[in-house]
């Protein structure tokens, strides 16, 4: 009994109602602490840029924006896009918010539904809006039916990118932190680190992993999005 | 009398969703290492980018089975099957 009141203290967002909308507090919060922590460090990598002998934190952050940016780069080649600035923003708030949930006291925003579906919900926009400025709208429209028949199919495609790339998130990180909680609430204490740091370090490797996947294929959604057949002389 | 029913029912639901989707993701987790062990035995000098892509392929079936896991969990312990049957 006291572990179902335990989970249901893990698994519910305490709301706040403002204007007939109800949020969830928490998810705010940590969005915000999040984004503190990015500009903070932010500040501190520019106020140490060297040229010759770079700092440990200045050379994390170019491994990423290298290979990202090269990423970026290679997907989209010649479309005139410039994506490679999003998808290091995008990489970057999705490694330290699946991160901040393993320090103990802190949750992810990225346990939550509403944070991942709006992340997903930019990559839909981005790139229907990429794909209609590329082939004018009724090109869009033409593309959904390449196979006349399967118009349905064509359209629940383009609708399933956003909601898997919402659902693969969310729950990767939700389930890693309640299997981190039950973990500690229902082990005894003198023998539940040895299970709780596995499962932390896992929840790292899965964390890196999945924000990874979820940069990469908003940029490939946009590259598909956007290539045009021409015809070859 | 329906309760019990409804119960029953969602947890040989929550089973044959565990098992089924760790049966398959088991199954394309194993082809996709065994296919990147294959390829680092013809080519070792490409081991670290094909280790590379195994990562992603594997981040990639590995959702599956987590959805699962968190919609049984939802069906286990906020069952919204069991307002209907009170409703009637």
């Amino acid at each position: 009994m006291r572990f179902l009141v335990l989970l249901q203290a893990d698994v519910t967002h305490p709301t706040v109602n403002i204007g007939g909308i109800d949020f969830n507090a928490d998810t705010i919060r940590n969005t915000l602490i999040v984004c503190a922590l990015l500009l903070v460090g932010a500040f501190i990598l520019r106020s140490q840029l060297r040229v010759g002998k770079p700092t440990q934190l200045q050379n994390i952050v170019e491994l990423i924006v290298e290979y990202i940016g090269g990423l970026t780069e290679e997907s989209l080649q010649g479309r005139n896009l410039n994506l490679g600035p999003l998808a290091i923003t995008l990489f970057v708030f999705l490694l330290v918010s699946n991160y901040l949930g393993l320090i103990p006291g802190f949750k992810s925003p990225t346990n939550d539904w509403n944070t991942t579906l709006a992340l997903a919900l930019l990559t839909f926009v981005l790139f229907t809006f990429f794909s209609i400025r590329r082939r004018g709208f009724g090109g869009y429209l033409k593309h959904l039916f390449v196979v006349p028949p399967y118009f349905p199919l064509s359209v629940i495609d383009e609708l399933a990118k956003p909601i898997t790339l919402s659902f693969r998130l969310y729950f990767n990180i939700f389930v890693g932190e309640l299997l981190l909680s039950l973990i500690i609430t229902l082990i005894p204490t003198w023998i539940s680190w040895l299970p709780g740091a596995a499962w932390t370090l896992f929840s790292l490797f899965i964390g890196t992993v999945q924000a990874f996947i979820f940069t990469v294929l908003t940029v490939s959604y946009v590259a598909i999005a956007t290539e045009v057949e021409t015809a070859h002389a | 009398m329906e309760r019990a029913i409804v119960l029953g029912a969602t947890v040989i639901a929550f089973g044959f969703l565990l098992g089924l989707s760790a049966l398959g993701a088991g199954i394309g987790d194993g082809l996709v290492s065994s296919r990147t062990v294959e390829g680092t035995a013809r080519q070792p000098e490409l081991q670290g980018r094909l280790f590379f892509l195994m990562i992603i392929g594997i981040g990639f079936i590995e959702a599956l089975p987590i959805i699962g896991l968190g919609l049984g969990l939802f069906l286990i312990f906020a069952n919204p099957l069991l307002s209907q049957i009170t409703g009637k």
